[in-house]
């Protein structure tokens, strides 16, 4: 026979009654372990594609922006440079934009450039690739301020000889790099041998090779002084973009002074959108007109299906840690349900003597279940919005590559209260059915 | 053995529950037990019918097979016109939620539920809804004296009180029989006289009752004596 309106009935008026009088420890304990359950499912997950995200989202809003213009390939400059600008300024989905002028760069500390004298004693430099920027253009479509971690931001009044350092560039922010300097702060100077090292594209295609220090090695002497320039350190940051925090910053005249490239053509052009989702059309728009003298992509073809892969092993990851995490909770509910059925089992007989249906009887038993399910995931879902995402917004985890949030979709927390809710539907039917399925004669004969 | 109340009508009367060559036995161990031998027995509509006779002699298996919640060996059980045995489980549910009401001993309350909620099950079983099957208990309940204990939990309430309760969700839909399994057993005289006469007072309306009950000061005021005997109606 099939399940009739008043077995829900009678069936929600038990379960009522059985919640009213269960004991209150023992129901918020049943509670607890359905909460862990839900946050298990969800912000294992949820961090682990946290991760990517967070390196996702880091490379677009601090490094390269919703759309990116670099050097076609075998070509050093983003050509008709200017032609592009003047198309990026009139277009109103673009917010900001960012033109970088980059070179290569010998960094030497002032030490260095001081105490060495003797002919055989290398001098230690490190070679980096120099970004020159206009600070306001690229504070709007990057933000580079935010991502300091020592000193402060290039003056608007505009004042010259500074640079920013990535961190990665420094021994201390990076102690297992190949290539780094020591003992560099905010405030103090170092040497920089720029024009004739060759430009390089962005950053992110640096070849590691370190330049030779033949043309300074014959001591300080055979330095010529009008190639080493003085700068003073003005911060240091820290994007976790890759290889931008192998380079450092300045002003873009500096750097187009050192290395003059035809055309006044930048080397890559970082482009903010005020609707990230339009990317693929600015960027078609952008192919369609200067396609033949650039390379034009979006923040997504520039990461390259690499991190999407790693996203989708991260939430199979989660999905593993999630299902046994509900398979304890289901074990936890069916052994609930069971004692509870059991050592009701005469009440049963009862109900069942004085004509309630099996039906009501299972589903006042999986309501039951159920509603550890609601309170769980209800409590559950309040601390994951209200508590944790909004922490992890504002704690993200520091790891080296990115700054890991808690990635959460309603669409996918939706999928793992289906999930706890058919768990514990199932948790909760078959410890019921098996019981109501006994003869209500055994029961009432004691 | 018969007893028939003077000045009662005799009208035409309806069979509430028959049984013919009722058969009931247990297997323990290797042993078959017969517990009913064969019986053959009837009851009609407006019987008050009492069932007495020594402990272990199957009365209560017998109510049991009438009440439809349990089965026979062999031999058949008749539910108004219809043959029991041919019903599947969930027909002899329904029946008994819409023909039967019982009574037992220990009073058989759900422990989590009040007085009202208790006696509202089957109202609400049958399709009312929660205020009409809350308004239908508190009207039984107020008739057998109980409207002050409406909202006690049954572990708040005496044992005749637990009694009446019981007695309440019976007959609060209002079943063609109400069996009742030595409901004064656990009661003190007083207490017993009272649910005696709230039996009195139901067959008076027209209630069929089958009790059982091994006082025979009781099962004298019946107006049908079944003794058992054996397995056996003597
Ligand atoms: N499920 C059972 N299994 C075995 N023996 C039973 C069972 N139910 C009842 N009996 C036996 O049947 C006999 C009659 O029991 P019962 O009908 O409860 O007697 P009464 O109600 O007259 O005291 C008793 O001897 C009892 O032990
Ligand atoms: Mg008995």
């Amino acid at each position: 026979m099939a399940i009739q309106r008043n077995d829900f009935s009678v069936g929600s008026f038990l379960t009522l009654r059985y919640i009213r009088g269960a004991n209150r420890w023992t129901t918020a304990l049943i509670v607890f372990v359905m909460v862990l359950t839900f946050l298990n499912l969800t912000v294992i997950g949820g961090l682990l594609e946290g991760i990517v995200v967070g390196s996702f989202v880091g490379l677009r809003d601090r490094a390269i922006g919703d759309v990116f213009i670099s050097a076609k390939e075998g070509e050093s400059s983003v050509g008709r440079t200017q032609y592009i600008l003047r198309d990026l300024r009139g277009d109103a989905r673009i917010v900001s934009f960012s033109p970088r002028y980059s070179t290569r760069v010998e960094v030497i500390t002032e030490d260095d450039v001081y105490m060495v004298t003797n002919a055989n004693e290398q001098r230690k430099s490190v070679t980096a690739t120099a970004l020159g920027i206009d600070p306001e253009a690229e504070q709007r479509t990057t933000n580079l301020p935010a991502s300091l971690l020592e000193g402060s931001y290039f003056s608007p009044s505009g004042s010259r000889r500074e640079i920013l350092i990535g961190s990665a560039l420094l021994e201390r922010y990076s102690p297992f790099g190949a290539d780094v300097l020591s003992g560099v702060h905010p405030g103090d100077f170092v040497f920089l041998r720029m024009g004739g090292v060759g430009g390089s594209g962005f950053g992110y295609d640096t070849d590691d090779d370190r330049l030779s220090n033949n043309a300074l090695s014959g001591g300080r002497s055979a330095v010529s002084e009008t190639t080493l320039q003085k700068y003073r350190v003005r911060g240091v940051y820290r994007t976790k973009a890759g290889e931008l925090d192998l380079a450092i910053i300045m002003h873009d005249d500096e750097v187009r002074a050192n290395n003059p490239i035809p055309g006044n053509n930048a080397n890559s052009i970082a482009i903010r959108l005020s609707d990230p989702d339009s990317a693929v059309l600015v960027r078609d728009d952008l192919l369609s007109s200067f396609g033949r003298y650039a390379k034009i992509e979006t923040v997504d073809d520039a990461i390259g299906p690499f991190l999407g892969d790693i996203r989708t092993v991260f939430k199979m990851l989660g999905s593993v840690v999630g299902a046994i995490g509900l398979a304890v909770a289901s074990v936890t509910i069916f052994i609930i349900i069971f004692v509870t059925a059991v050592s009701r089992s005469r009440f049963i007989g009862i109900l069942k003597a004085i004509g309630i249906t099996p039906h009501a009887i299972r589903i006042s038993y999986v309501l039951y279940a159920l509603s550890f399910a609601v309170v769980g995931s209800l409590v559950g879902a309040s601390i994951l919005y209200f508590v944790l995402v909004p922490f992890f917004a504002a704690n993200p985890i520091p790891f080296p590559f990115s700054d890991g949030i808690l990635y959460i979709t309603p669409t996918g927390v939706a999928l793992q209260i289906a999930l706890l809710f058919v768990a514990t539907f199932v948790a909760g039917l078959i410890p019921a059915h098996r019981v109501v399925r006994r003869p209500a004669i055994e029961a009432i004969r004691g | 053995m018969c007893a028939r109340k003077a000045g009662r009508k005799k009208v035409s009367k309806m069979v509430a529950v028959r049984v013919s060559n009722l058969v009931k036995s247990f297997v323990d161990g290797d042993r078959e037990i017969q517990v009913l031998r064969g019986i053959d027995f009837s009851i009609a509509q407006g019987d008050f019918v009492a069932i007495t006779g020594a402990s272990g002699t199957g009365k209560s298996t017998l109510v049991y097979q009438m009440g439809l919640l349990d089965e026979p060996t062999s031999g058949s059980v008749f539910v108004g016109n219809k043959n029991a045995g041919k019903m599947t489980v969930l027909e002899r549910t329904a029946y008994r939620l819409n023909h039967f009401g019982f009574v037992f001993q220990d009073y058989a309350l759900i422990p989590e539920l009040r007085a009202w909620e208790n006696v509202a099950l089957p109202v609400l079983m049958r399709g009312a809804s929660r205020q009409k099957a809350r308004k239908q208990a508190s009207v039984v309940l107020d008739r057998f004296g109980m409207a002050d204990r409406i909202n006690h939990f049954p572990n708040q309430l005496s044992g005749g009180e637990g009694q009446r309760v019981s007695i309440a969700r019976a007959i609060v839909h209002q079943p063609k029989v109400l069996f009742a399994d030595e409901p004064t057993a656990n009661l003190d005289s007083d207490r017993s006289r009272q649910i005696i006469d709230i039996f009195h007072e139901l067959h008076r309306d027209g209630q069929t009752i089958v009790m059982v009950t091994h006082e025979m000061e009781y099962a004298k005021e019946a107006v049908q004596v079944v003794v058992m005997h054996d397995g056996s109606i003597a």
